[in-house]
């Protein structure tokens, strides 16, 4: 044997190229596919589900809200189209700049009907004089006791808050033995309701 | 590759979804808190124009509210014109004018007045008249006093001697906003 290889020339094998392409055998079978399509179908569905679909139904309600909110806004504004006209005719009718005295004034009208209706058929009034809501009156031809029931039907009426006298003297006249007086008396004035928006 | 893949798609949905979305919820928030505060103004003008409504209707039910409209300022020319006649049956009379205070758009043009009457009806028909005056205006303090005449010895009456008053009326313009 060794004798018959002597003769001959040794040939090797030669292999210049490597094939390192992988003959892949794909996966025939269904049901090896089927768990894996259903998870990613699954995952998918979900994330379509809660990432997409849900947050852009939040979106929808939120456009819906605010449309609502936008016709409740435009409904009030039309409620109010007329606020500036009003308000200017209100304007002119009251104001927020008045004062205090200004707003608490007694009606100076009230005041002569309270000297007409209650001392002038009672007493000689002299003069009148109103500061602020303070009337002061200097009266005479009364005795002591019909001036005690001046002072008692003065304080009956509503628009009075008090009466006061100031000096009661004897004058020189005379009813019926009874010395007839001089009196200045101060009667003040119950304040017009307050929260009054003009004098 | 597949990692590379699933980052792009989680790009894509930041970008096309979470963060449009994201942006849009608080575009509307944001908006929805503006209308809601604006509402709320509207309602409470709506409680002031209710209030404003029923007071001037209450000044066109009621004759004895007095309100008289204010005038624009200046209104000078009409308050002499008004005065005028006003005081067309006073014996005599003596004005005083103070210049014109302005608190805001209010304007207070305050006079002193003396007049004499013949008598104490006389001299309240004035006074009606002024406080009935077109123009708004308020009586401020005042007096009456009696004067009879140098050579009776009776004592003053109103009633019965002829009257002389002195007074302080304001009346109120509005200037314009």
């Amino acid at each position: 044997m060794a004798e018959r290889l002597r003769g001959r020339k040794l040939r090797y094998p030669v292999k210049g190229t490597v094939n390192l392409v992988v003959r892949e055998h794909p996966m025939n079978n269904p049901r090896a596919l089927l768990p894996l399509l259903l998870a990613i179908l699954l995952v998918v569905g979900l994330f379509s589900k809660f990432a997409v679909i849900d947050r852009l139904a939040r979106v929808g309600a939120a456009q819906a809200s605010l449309s609502a909110v936008a016709a409740r806004l435009a409904e009030a504004e039309a409620a109010n189209a007329d606020f500036s006209e009003i308000s200017a005719q209100f304007g002119r009718y009251y104001c927020s700049g008045f004062t205090e005295e200004e707003l608490a004034a007694v009606d100076r009208m009230e005041v002569l009907a309270l000297l007409e209706g209650s001392l002038m058929p009672s007493a000689r009034v002299s003069d009148a004089s109103l500061r602020e809501n303070i009337l002061t009156v200097n009266v005479s031809g009364l005795t002591l006791q019909e001036l005690s029931d001046l002072m008692r039907r003065l304080k009956a009426q509503e628009l009075v808050s008090g009466v006061s006298v100031y000096t009661a003297g004897t004058g020189s006249r005379e009813r019926e033995g009874n010395t007839l007086a001089e009196v200045t008396m101060t009667i003040v004035l119950a304040q017009a309701e307050e929260g009054g928006d003009a004098p | 590759m597949t990692v590379l893949a699933l980052l792009l798609m989680a790009l894509a949905y930041y970008l096309l979804v979470y963060q449009p979305v994201r942006e849009e919820l608080a575009s509307i928030r944001s908006g929805m808190q503006d209308m809601e505060s604006r509402i709320a103004l509207e309602q409470a003008k709506a409680v002031r124009l209710e209030q404003m409504r029923e007071q001037l209707e209450s000044l066109g039910h009621s004759e004895e509210s007095g309100l008289t409209p204010m005038a624009e300022y200046d209104n000078a020319q009409n308050v002499m014109a008004a005065l005028a006649s006003v005081l067309s049956s006073a014996a005599y009379y003596d004005l005083s004018f103070s210049p014109v205070a302005a608190d805001g758009r209010l304007v207070r043009r305050s006079i002193g007045m003396t007049f004499g009457c013949a008598g104490y009806a006389d001299a309240r028909e004035i006074l009606r008249r002024l406080a009935a005056c077109p123009y708004r205006c308020s009586i401020g303090d005042f007096s009456i006093t009696a004067e009879p005449p140098a050579a009776a010895a009776a004592e003053p009456d109103l009633t019965r001697d002829s009257v002389r008053v002195s007074l302080t009326v304001t009346f109120y313009e509005l200037t314009q906003e």
